[in-house]
């Protein structure tokens, strides 16, 4: 028998292929999945093979997509100071400091996650605050929400800014305060990722992969570029796109289909923001939202402009995704993929709709009819869907209605699993954990359907499905090993599973410090 | 006399007898001399001086440096064999003396700004080499950073009052590409300006150059999109749709005669025209260009149906399907339009294909004039040629007009002017 480059045996293997089936061992050559099977039929391998691991019972799934990251985000944040938890102005001014200890002077210190309505000033810091507790560093803070930041005075000498721009905050002596809103702090930070070296972008989305990784995510959505993030992260992964270590599908958040056909890509969207988000208040819905009257969020296109953009990039063969949470900004796109797909039927599309957190029942029906795929974060739940937290307070009673799973599940259509790091950690395990126990009971799925979000249906959301999402021989041999089986804990525990190791094509990119030998 | 050169608009630089010291320098002293030579006529107190530059916790050091970097400078011109003292000082103040010939760029822009002659804003504008004193900065100066701002923002107000007279000037005398020009330096300041697309995108609807026009338009959204997330102004939406209405009205008969054959039917209109006035009439026609390719035919309608379905989609959307199956045998891409798709397909013919293409063409002449264009007539494959030959003499197209290009007289073109006798006049 001829050598093979991998067995693992002894397992608990869960395929998620179409049967659902379950096996004991993998044999894994050149990368691919070669063999499967129960019980001791591995052996006839065992001595041809140059690595063996005995998986002592542990779990193997196929390995995890996370279909929505804000991948260089997510990285740049990781190189970041978190101000999320400071009070005061003087604590933020504290933090800087002590990161201005471990940066050569000159070199950028950015703050994020900052509330300005949870410190005691209620306001952001201005140029002089900042100037005091980092005055040889470029400092540039960013509110929660990035529509609003600070900078100090030597960050803002090194920009170019026009001076008649609007929303540069300024002192009584008319000159700029550091505070920017608005234009303004769009524009500054967009000038200022522009100046951020692929060289920390390479830093940043390395440690974000790594982390991806250790959580058992071998493939990434990757949603970038566009508003609120540089089209440099975009251009920064197709450059590099074959030298990280796990898959990277690129999703260019542009409105410019000529500039996505020309790199060839096949995919056009991401976070096109259609609306905005229910902890800003500005996703857009059908009545007010519960904690403000006659505020029902906004949308951000004309229904035309959408309907525009749509068909020119449907028409072009592009696979489209855009994010819609609010039932009216759902309602938009729903319309537009209508329009687009009247106009020119399109077999096998699979158009996506980012979020769609409060969809109704029509709605989903609707998306049926157009085969969408849906990519939706299930632990959006967790932190947000319990009584008393941001879906109570903003929704009401609609909270009961959010990311209805077992209704899309059983209507047909697919739904691929996300985090939207850095919104929420890269955590699949989580996702399913949540999907499972979801906050509204009659919206929960089960432990399997779950981890198809994670796997065969993040394959199937990226034309993927012939080659990964689940163990199958041909296929590649991504896999995930589990500490626990997700369908045998109780379903309150599958959030504490442990990822003991990661493989990509047959190779261990991460290994627990547990008791597998790999 | 020594002569001394300072330049504040763009990166700093300080010139002594034409040769830069600025590496000489420290960065304190060019902060010093810059203060002092933007208000050279000044005279400042010392104390002032040395607050601005050092911390004036400590007020011995501050005065201590201030003297030291004083005399920094005057040790350097006279290592550079100038007599002349650069600073006229006592205990209490200190100035720049006006006996060294000293030359500030921002004095001179300053009093070029209100001009309003052509040549000499031109000259101005050339001052702003970029922002005032862009990139420096002094990182315990808080006053003198501020001043910095302040002024930086004064003189970006200047030099968009300077473009801003220039692009009316320019306007005026219909030098629209000079126009153009200093509306893109307007927006690399602020390019986020969302009037500034709509001038540009009206100078090129003024000039007729409807792409331009367009591709401003959607530069001026992807902008807004990437950067703001918002749309374009409701003007510039009027803008693009004034663009998208805007019938192809070009005036053919601008063509000069003497280089025409033009076909005496009485509907399509057959112009030839010499290479060289070819980018006259390119913008606004339907381009085509052949190719020495050989046996390939269809060669140049397959390029016609790809540019129809680009420019014309929604009419295509209501062609009947079977003209689209015919159709679809020289280009597939129009399939896409096909309404109904499992209706069999049967072998088009060639005159099939004639046929519906012209009805196509047809359907796209009732709603707006058509101009083709087809570069490079000698290599037109025959196929494609027959067909140019068939309309012609159908005469079933009103609204078009055929313009080909060639510098020779040949064959393919004497077979277009028999058609029904057309008269040569090349
Ligand atoms: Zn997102």
């Amino acid at each position: 028998m001829k050598n093979i480059d991998l067995i693992l045996y002894n397992g608990d293997i869960l395929t998620i292929d179409e049967n659902l089936s379950t096996a004991n061992w993998i044999a894994v050559d050149k990368g691919s999945i070669i063999d499967i099977g129960n019980n001791d039929e591995y052996k006839k391998y065992i001595n041809n093979a140059k690595e063996k691991i005995d998986l002592m019972g542990k779990t193997v799934l196929p390995g995890f997509y996370d279909s929505h990251v804000h991948l260089v985000q997510t990285g740049l944040n990781l190189l970041s100071v978190d101000l999320s938890d400071v009070q005061s102005i003087v604590e933020l001014q504290e933090r800087i400091r002590k990161a201005t200890y471990k940066k050569p002077e000159g070199q950028l210190i950015r703050g994020i996650g900052y509330d300005d309505l949870r410190v005691s000033e209620c306001r952001m810091p201005t140029r002089y605050e900042l100037d005091k507790c980092a005055p040889n560093h470029p400092v540039w803070i960013n509110r929660v929400e990035y529509h609003i930041s600070s900078i100090n005075s030597m960050a803002l000498n090194s920009l170019n800014i026009p001076f008649d721009l609007e929303g540069i905050i300024r002192d009584e002596r008319g000159l700029p305060d550091g505070r920017l809103t608005g234009k303004a702090s769009a524009y500054i930070r967009g000038q200022i990722l522009n100046n951020f070296s692929d060289s920390i972008r390479k830093k940043g989305v390395n440690k974000a992969l790594d982390l991806a990784i250790s959580k058992g995510v071998t493939t990434v959505g990757a949603l970038e570029g566009g508003f609120v993030f540089h089209n440099r992260d975009a251009e920064f992964i197709i450059n590099n796109n074959t030298k990280f270590p796990i898959d990277i599908n690129l999703f260019y958040q542009t409105i410019d289909v000529d500039m996505v056909k020309g790199k060839q890509l096949n995919r056009i969207g991401g976070c096109i923001f259609l609306d905005g988000s229910f902890g800003s208040r500005n996703a857009a819905l059908k009545e007010d939202y519960s904690d403000q009257k006659n505020n029902k969020g906004r949308l951000f296109f004309s229904q035309e402009e959408l309907n525009e953009f749509i068909l020119n990039a449907h028409k072009e063969n592009l696979q489209i995704t855009v994010h819609a949470i609010g039932d009216r900004a759902i309602e938009q796109i729903l319309n537009s993929y209508e329009y687009a797909l009247t106009k020119y039927k399109r077999e096998n599309h699979r158009h996506r709709i980012e979020h769609f957190e409060l969809p109704s029942d029509e709605h989903i029906k609707r998306a049926k009819d157009l085969e969408l795929v849906l990519s939706m974060q299930p632990s959006y739940e967790y932190y947000w869907g319990d009584k008393g937290d941001l879906y109570d307070k903003r929704l009401g009673e609609r909270r009961k209605k959010t990311n209805p799973f077992k209704k899309i599940v059983e209507s047909g259509l697919i739904i691929a699993g996300g985090s939207d790091s850095d919104v929420t950690k890269i955590d699949p395990l989580l996702g399913i954990h949540t999907a499972v126990n979801h906050p509204n009971k009659e919206y929960s799925i089960s432990p399997i359907e779950a981890i198809k979000l994670f796997t065969i249906n993040g394959a199937y959301s990226v034309f993927e499905e012939d080659i990964k999402g689940s163990i199958e021989i041909g296929k590649w041999a991504d896999l995930v090993v589990l500490d626990k089986n997700p369908l045998k804990v109780k379903k309150e525990e599958i959030k504490d599973i442990n990822v003991e190791l990661t493989l990509k094509q047959g190779y261990i990119i991460f290994k627990n410090k547990g008791d597998i030998d790999g | 006399m020594a002569k001394l050169k300072i330049y504040l608009l763009g990166r700093v630089d300080i010139l002594l007898n034409d040769e830069s010291i600025l590496d000489k320098l420290s960065h304190k002293s060019i902060g010093i001399l810059t203060y002092m030579a933007e208000q050279r006529n000044k005279k400042f107190n010392r104390n002032k001086i040395a607050d601005i530059f050092w911390d004036s916790n400590d007020f011995d050091t501050s005065r201590y440096n201030l003297r030291y970097n004083i005399w920094q400078l005057r040790k350097l011109f006279k290592q550079k064999n100038e007599k002349i003292d650069p600073f006229i000082s006592d205990k209490e103040t200190i100035s720049l003396n006006n006996n060294i010939d000293i030359y500030v760029d921002v004095e001179e822009f300053q009093k070029g700004v209100e001009n309003q002659d052509i040549n000499s804003l031109e000259k101005i504008k050339k001052l702003y080499k970029g922002e005032f004193l862009e990139g420096f900065y002094i990182k315990d100066s808080p006053e003198f950073n501020d001043w910095v701002f302040y002024e930086r923002e004064k003189f970006q107000r200047n030099y968009i009052k300077v473009l801003t007279k220039l692009k009316d000037s320019y306007k005026e005398r219909r030098e629209y590409q000079k126009a153009i020009k200093i509306l893109e330096d307007k927006l690399s300041i602020n390019p986020l300006k969302e009037s500034l697309y709509l001038e540009l995108i009206n100078i090129y609807i003024q000039i007729g150059d409807r792409n331009k026009a367009l591709h401003h338009y959607n530069r001026c959204v992807k902008r807004l999109r990437e950067e703001l997330n918002i749309s374009p102004a409701i003007e510039i939406k009027n803008a693009y749709k004034n663009i998208m209405n805007r019938n192809n009205k070009r005036d053919i008969k601008e063509i000069p005669e003497s280089k025409l054959i033009n076909a005496k039917n009485k509907y399509s209109n057959l112009y030839i025209i010499k290479e060289y006035d070819k980018e006259k009439f390119r913008e606004n026609s339907i381009f085509l260009e052949s190719y020495p390719l050989g046996a390939i035919e269809y060669y140049v309608l397959s390029e016609l149906i790809d540019k129809i379905a680009k420019i014309y989609d929604q009419i295509l959307l209501n062609i009947d399907d079977s003209d689209l199956f015919n159709i679809c045998f020289v280009n597939s891409k129009v399939q896409r339009y096909i309404k109904d798709k499992d209706s069999l397909l049967n072998m088009a013919t060639k005159i099939n294909i004639f046929k519906s293409l012209e009805n196509i063409i047809k359907q796209i002449s009732l709603e707006e004039h058509m101009t083709i264009m087809i570069d490079k007539f000698k290599f037109i494959d025959n196929t494609s040629l027959e067909f140019i030959e068939f309309m012609l003499y159908r005469e079933n197209v009103k609204n078009i007009k055929i313009i080909i290009i060639s510098d020779e007289y040949n064959e393919k073109i004497k077979k277009l002017k028999n058609i029904k006798g057309g008269k040569n006049e090349y």
